[in-house]
């Protein structure tokens, strides 16, 4: 590894003023990424600013109005054992848990995993469909966004070099209700998602209400499946829809074929997994 | 997969009354006392309950009191409360035995009795021997305290007959009588007992008789059985008892209505009733005491329950046969232990190497100036600097591996410079400075592009070959080219053979390459000083390590000292030189300690294994008796020899398996090609062609309607078989090895859609060059260290020797010091593989202690002045006959010599001749069963069951034997997984730790049996032989088979990734919608 310098500002606001002067600086959260990929020399920064030493950026808080607000610097493993994360956003929890193992959640956090923007990973997609938003914060402005329109494309969001993400917000879902994530992995349980499927569907008895369906980790940004969520509204949600709606889900991605599956097989799956995961949430048992 | 429990609220009564109320009013409400089982199925089971009312808060429910006749035990005592009570371990011993060995010790210290009897979870013991002593349970509800018998309460699996709002709140367990003797056997293969059974013997002792019995079954039925009708029979006269007792075990069993379940048959189970029943009514009429030694391994009872009706019981050996803590462990799990990358020598300096970025390219300039200039930086070292030394290449085969590459590179990944730096950081940083011109070169990638006309040489010139040729044939090879070796295993006449087979199959087959993945990455510190050179190295062959540097530097053998210190695992990769010359010739140009320590992503560049395409033809009789087989394989050995000659010459020797086969012709072709050079692998040639031969076997078992089992037990060749001309007979009963696997898998039963079973065996020429010493020095106090040059890789080997030391001296295992491999020091150890530490030179370090026994006699004759036949051996020492006086090892050696801390050696060696004389020494059997859950949809599976053998003759040390194979196996269940180093034209694309994935805890299989078969018959110390290859060979071979079980789709090409398995399918759905004529196997559902 290149030799480089590390700064260790004890506020936010020094951190954006660190970040402001030193162009070449980036920002380090749990590095699990980051250190790795200086380790390859695929980025050799100068600087880094250690954000772990910032109080107040780390923590979850729920209201119910506002919903669900995560530091950017909590850990991947504190969210996937909080209790409110649990018991309110649950599939959340379930994104969380099955990133890689135990030891790189209880360093990664969840700004470092959104702001690293790696396509191929788990909670990015479950948050798309829990609608999640991004809050912002440079030296002098401080600006809040969808996570979709964060997420711009793989290893690449609208962040500026002098600016960080200091929050994630999401709404709390409506009480009817259920949501799930699925993750398919081709090479090891421990490996980063081949494809991972996250849906959000209302029931009015078997009647579907509302369906939001994020595929993640085949494109470079988790793609929204909104044909498939039009075709549901309103029907019976049964198994041949489900199976339907999996095939337009996998018309709709465009599958970037790579080590852990060629995009045909990539398209499969996603048909496969869609059906599966809206089965699933409807059953409420676990994969 | 676990999920989350659903929320829920927790109550805390005050008292049983309140937490009774509760019950009743709370809708959803269950009653937690341990939480051991109910949080498992809440979290995965899927069991919801909104209120847990939590028992622990209720006080006084936890104690044991003793009364007259009976202990009462608190609901609420946990097992190991109850383990560990005075009371119960004084009035019912045997109860407290079972506490204590239930599950484990987190579950048993919070695990409680009354929880464990109100769930009546099937597979449990307590109930078994509760029943078995009349025990009662006191039961507190609305309507009042009741006692009932806990074979009342238990009425059905996870079902009691507790009413709404009762509470279990004491268990009552009345002491047995005078004369009343009762005991506990379980047979426990995984995480649940699969049988319990309970025996109780009223003995009238001056009746010699059986005044009253109770024999109940646990964890085989829905819930605990007693035999009536078996307790009747058991009453009688005790002098007759054993004869009753085999009819008494049908009725037991057929009582107990058994099932059939994931931990066993109900055959088995059947089969185990009568084992134990049999045990346990002979305890009882014995002593009533429990036997002495601890109930074997659960893992083993399968192998036992065979064995035990073939052989003897082996003679009480004291520490060897033993499963003794590994004496390296403590050191590695502190971190004591000093690995090669610990090294630290005073003015040591470090290297880097600069590696190219083209598969095959002429090197037309090197610019080293400005890394010369960088900070820190003492030395630039690149192919010119070579011409100096005696030889600029090595290699044990063939002198063909250029330390640094001189003219031209021939792989990615190849060192074309080093920086020599302070620092190690210097040293990376120079790197970047160091400027390097290449004119490209057109490149062979694969086999098939080496072997094609006018292909680009890989190397224009021939070279020498090494001091261990092993399979060289330089001469034979013809006119320069890309072959590596050529390797024919012929005899009988195979064209003819095929013309009169019955059914002949026949198909292509590909192993992939794979890197090994040693945790600790190749690293040597190298001091070469005063015409002399000293390397602490990682690697296995310590000697052969001596031999190249030797070479390189034109000094004699005594001039190079290699020191291996712990390695941190080898699994072949660490077989031969690697980076051991160009860490050397760092130091020799800067005249300092030079340290060079590759990163993981340089390791995988640095050596891999080959991978092998095969073709085979197999032909057999209408019976299914194998006649003829016939291979080409040709192996893509990379860009140096390597161990390249003798992987061919495996692979086509292992083509031919442990079958008797009348005609043979195969042929292995290996290619230098423009890749990252290969080299060994755990048990290289033999995953290479189990791949195919055993797919085949199940091939045509399926063409002629046998089960596969049937096949290979129509073929497998018995022992002392000649079956390949001019090698050792077989040295291993398979058919008996493939039947306990069979058996252990539970293959004949019933299987689940999308699930098959498979197997896969074997027969791999193991040990390698049967020659090596030891030495032993007996100290003045009686202590020993045992000189040997094997390396320690993780395998145990120190822990091995020092057992058969401490066995031969009857000293204690603490005062047995192995010492590292060091030339210096230790004895000649020609490598550290194949599996030849403990046959080969556990050999030598018996014969060492013999010799220094004999000495030691001789010595206490001089002592005595006694002569030769007065002076007899005994365990610990000498006595002089006919007499009291008795000397200890130390005490002859002090009074020899005259002197304090005096000492002797004892010498051993084996060669090859005589015993040693016929290659292979043994026998190695890579034999695996396994059990796959596939699914159709995604092409996803996994490995749901595990079962492999090692037919080891005598385990040393049981658990670490165990231990090899399994670890042996789960490597073979990477490749068959995942592994697989891919190329893109010249570069590796998954050479990293995140782009090679090996198997992580959550790959393994839910349940895993390793079977230990210990006949005495192997040529090594006490009957031992090796088995440190294990099950890895055969693993790709029973996953194919299990998925074709699952599928009805053959495997052909490892890993089975979920794509090609999906791909496969495609392509079956595509071909059945014309003919609709897949037929599946008869062990799985196909589709």
């Amino acid at each position: 590894m290149q030799p480089f310098e590390l700064l260790q500002p004890r506020s936010l606001d020094d951190a954006l003023g660190m970040l402001a002067d030193r162009p070449g600086a980036r920002p380090l959260a749990g590095g699990t990424a980051l250190v790795v990929l200086m380790k390859q020399a695929l980025l050799q920064p100068d600087c880094l600013v250690d954000l772990k030493r910032i109080p107040d950026a780390r923590g979850v808080a729920w209201d119910p109005g506002e919903g669900l607000r995560v530091g950017a610097l909590t850990t991947i493993r504190e969210i996937e054992q909080n209790l409110v994360v649990r018991s309110t956003y649950p599939a959340l929890a379930e994104a969380c848990h099955v990133v890689a193992n135990v030891r790189i959640r209880n360093l990664a956090t969840l700004g470092g995993n959104l702001a690293h923007a790696d396509y191929q990973s788990d909670p990015p997609a479950m948050l798309a469909a829990l609608d999640a938003r991004v809050r912002i914060r440079s030296a002098g402005d401080t600006r809040e966004e969808p996570l979709e329109r964060f997420l711009v494309s793989g290893y690449q969001t609208t962040l500026a070099s002098d600016e960080l993400l200091t929050e994630i917000v999401v709404p709390t879902p409506n009480g009817e209700q259920r949501t799930r994530y699925l993750k398919f992995t081709t090479r090891s349980a421990e490996d980063r998602p081949c494809v991972g499927v996250a849906v959000r569907l209302g029931l009015d008895g078997e009647t579907c209400t509302d369906l939001t369906v994020v595929v993640g980790a085949v494109s470079s940004v988790p793609v929204r499946v909104t044909e498939a969520e039009d075709l549901a509204r309103g029907e019976r949600l049964d198994e041949g829809l489900a199976d339907e709606l999996g095939a337009r889900a996998a018309a709709a991605v465009e599958p970037i074929g790579d080590l852990r599956g060629s995009a045909e097989y990539k398209r499969q799956l996603v048909h496969v997994l869609v059906r599966r995961t809206i089965l699933g949430t409807m059953a409420e048992a676990t994969p | 997969m676990p999920s989350y429990p659903h929320p829920f609220t927790i109550a805390q009564p005050g008292s049983v009354a309140e937490a009774s109320q509760l019950l009743i009013s709370e809708e959803d409400g269950v009653l937690y006392a341990g939480g051991t089982e109910l949080l498992l199925a809440m979290k995965h089971g899927g069991l919801r309950f909104r209120t847990l009312i939590d028992l622990k808060t209720v006080s006084g429910l936890t104690g044991i009191e003793l009364t007259e006749d009976r202990v009462a035990i608190g609901a609420l005592a946990t097992h190991r409360m109850i383990a560990q009570s005075g009371i119960v371990r004084s009035r019912l011993s045997e109860f407290a035995r079972l506490e204590s060995r239930i599950a484990n010790p987190r579950v048993r210290a919070t695990g409680t009795l009354g929880g464990n009897l109100a769930f009546a979870e099937p597979h449990s013991d307590p109930a078994t021997l509760l029943i078995a002593l009349d025990a009662e349970v006191v039961v507190d509800g609305p309507d009042g305290v009741r006692q009932l018998s806990v074979a009342d309460l238990i009425v059905g699996p996870y079902e009691t007959s507790l009413k709404r709002g009762e509470i279990l709140r004491e268990i009552l367990v009345p002491i047995p009588a005078g004369g009343q003797h009762v005991a506990y056997h379980k047979v426990q293969l995984h995480e649940r007992p699969m049988l319990g059974l309970a025996l109780r013997l009223d003995l009238d002792a001056a009746q010699n008789r059986v005044g009253g019995a109770r024999v109940v079954v646990g964890a085989a039925s829905p819930t605990p059985r007693r035999g009536l009708a078996a307790e009747s029979m058991l009453v009688g006269p005790t002098a007759d008892l054993d004869e009753r007792l085999e009819a008494t075990a049908e009725l037991l069993a057929e009582e107990a209505e058994l099932v059939d379940d994931e931990e066993g048959s109900a055959d088995y189970k059947r089969h185990l009733i009568g084992v134990h029943l049999a045990r346990l009514a002979r305890q009882l009429l014995a002593s009533g005491e429990p036997p002495k030694r601890s109930l074997p391994q659960p893992e083993m009872l399968v192998a036992r329950w065979r064995e035990s009706q073939r052989h003897e019981p082996k003679p009480g050996f004291r520490v060897v046969g033993h499963s003794v803590p590994r004496t390296d462990g403590p050191a590695k799990v502190t971190g004591e232990a000093i690995y090669a990358a610990d090294v630290h020598l005073p003015r040591m300096m470090h290297a880097k190497v600069l590696r190219s970025p083209f598969a095959h390219a002429s090197i037309r300039s090197i610019d080293t100036s400005a890394a010369l200039a960088a900070p820190g930086v003492v030395d630039v070292v690149v192919g010119d600097h070579l011409r100096h030394l005696a030889s600029p290449r090595y290699g044990h085969a063939v002198r063909d591996h250029w330390i640094l590459a001189v003219g031209k590179v021939r792989y990615v990944g190849e060192p074309v410079a080093v920086v020599i730096a302070e620092t190690e950081p210097q040293a990376q940083h120079a790197l970047d400075l160091v400027d390097v011109e290449y004119e490209e070169l057109e490149t062979v990638l694969t086999a098939e592009e080496a072997f094609a006309d006018g292909a680009p040489l890989v190397h224009d010139q021939r070279y020498e070959v090494g001091v261990s040729p092993g399979h060289v044939n330089l001469d034979a090879l013809g006119e320069l080219s890309n072959l590596l070796s050529h390797e024919v295993v012929r005899w009988g006449d195979a064209e003819a053979a095929f013309d009169r087979a019955d059914v002949v199959v026949e198909g292509e087959f590909y192993y992939p390459m794979a890197f090994a993945y040693p945790l600790e990455p190749y690293v040597a510190v190298a001091d070469y000083r005063e015409n002399a050179l000293t390397v602490h190295s990682c690697g296995q062959h310590t000697y052969m390590v001596r031999r190249d540097l030797a070479d390189v530097f034109g000094l004699p053998l005594s001039r190079v000292r290699v020191i291996t210190p712990f390695v941190g695992g080898g699994f072949g990769s660490k077989s031969y030189t690697k980076v051991e010359p160009l860490a050397a010739v760092c130091s020799w140009r800067v005249g300092r300690p030079v340290k060079l320590e590759l990163t993981v992503e340089e390791t995988v560049l640095t050596t891999r294994s080959d991978d092998a395409r095969v073709w085979l033809r197999t032909a057999a009789d209408q019976t299914g008796r194998l006649i003829a087989r016939q291979a080409r394989c040709t192996l893509n050995s990379g860009a140096y020899a390597e161990n390249g000659m003798l992987v061919s010459a495996k692979t086509a020797s292992r083509l031919v398996g442990p079958y008797a086969f009348a005609a043979v012709d195969i042929e292995a072709r290996s290619a230098y090609t423009n890749t990252a050079p290969a080299s060994s692998y755990r048990g290289f040639g033999g995953f290479h062609a189990t791949i195919a031969s055993e797919v085949q076997l199940d091939e045509l078992a399926e063409r002629l309607g046998l089960d596969p089992i049937e096949i290979r037990l129509r073929n497998l060749v018995p022992p002392g078989t000649e079956f390949f001309p001019g090698k050792r007979p077989m040295t291993a009963d398979a058919a008996n090895d493939l039947r306990l696997v069979a058996d252990a898998l539970d293959w004949t039963s019933s299987r689940m859609p999308s699930r098959g079973v498979g197997t896969a065996i074997n027969a791999i020429d193991a040990g390698a060059a049967p020659v090596g010493r030891s030495e032993v020095r007996v100290h003045g106090d009686g202590s020993l260290t045992v000189l040997s040059g094997s390396a320690e890789l993780g395998q145990g080997g120190r822990t091995v020797l020092a057992q058969i030391a401490a066995e031969e001296f009857g000293v204690d295992l603490a005062h047995v010091q192995v010492t590292q491999s060091d030339t210096a020091v230790t004895p000649f150890a020609r490598t550290t593989g194949a599996d030849r530490t403990t046959t080969m030179e556990g050999t030598t370090v018996l014969l060492a202690c013999r010799d220094a026994k004999e000495q030691l006699a001789e010595m206490a004759q001089d002592v005595w002045e006694a002569a030769a036949e007065l002076v007899t051996l005994e365990p610990t020492g000498v006595r002089l006959s006919d007499s009291r006086e008795f000397m200890n090892w130390g005490e002859i050696i002090v009074r020899y010599f005259r002197q304090p801390d005096m000492e002797i050696i004892g010498r051993g060696h084996i060669r090859p001749v005589g015993d040693w004389g016929l290659l292979p020494p043994f026998w190695e059997l890579p034999l695996a069963g396994v059990e796959v859950d596939a699914d159709t949809e995604t092409g996803d599976w996994r490995l749901t069951r595990l079962v492999t053998l090692g037919d080891v003759g005598l385990a040393i040390n049981p658990a670490m034997a165990e231990g090899q194979d399994l670890g042996s196996a789960i490597m073979g269940l990477g490749v068959a997984l995942r592994e697989e180093l891919v190329y893109e034209g010249q570069q590796l694309l998954n050479g990293s730790l995140l782009g090679y994935r090996v198997p992580g805890f959550t790959d393994l299989p839910d349940t895993v049996a390793g079977i230990l078969v210990e006949s005495q018959d192997g040529i090594g110390p006490y009957g031992a032989k090796g088995h440190g290859d294990g099950s890895l060979s055969s693993m790709s071979a029973a996953i194919a088979n299990a998925l074709h079980a699952a599928l009805g789709v053959w495997l052909r090409r490892p890993p089975f990734t979920p794509e090609r398995v999906w791909r496969a399918l495609q392509t079956r759905t595509a071909t059945a919608a014309g003919t609709r004529t897949m037929a599946s196997g008869n062990r799985g559902s196909g589709t």
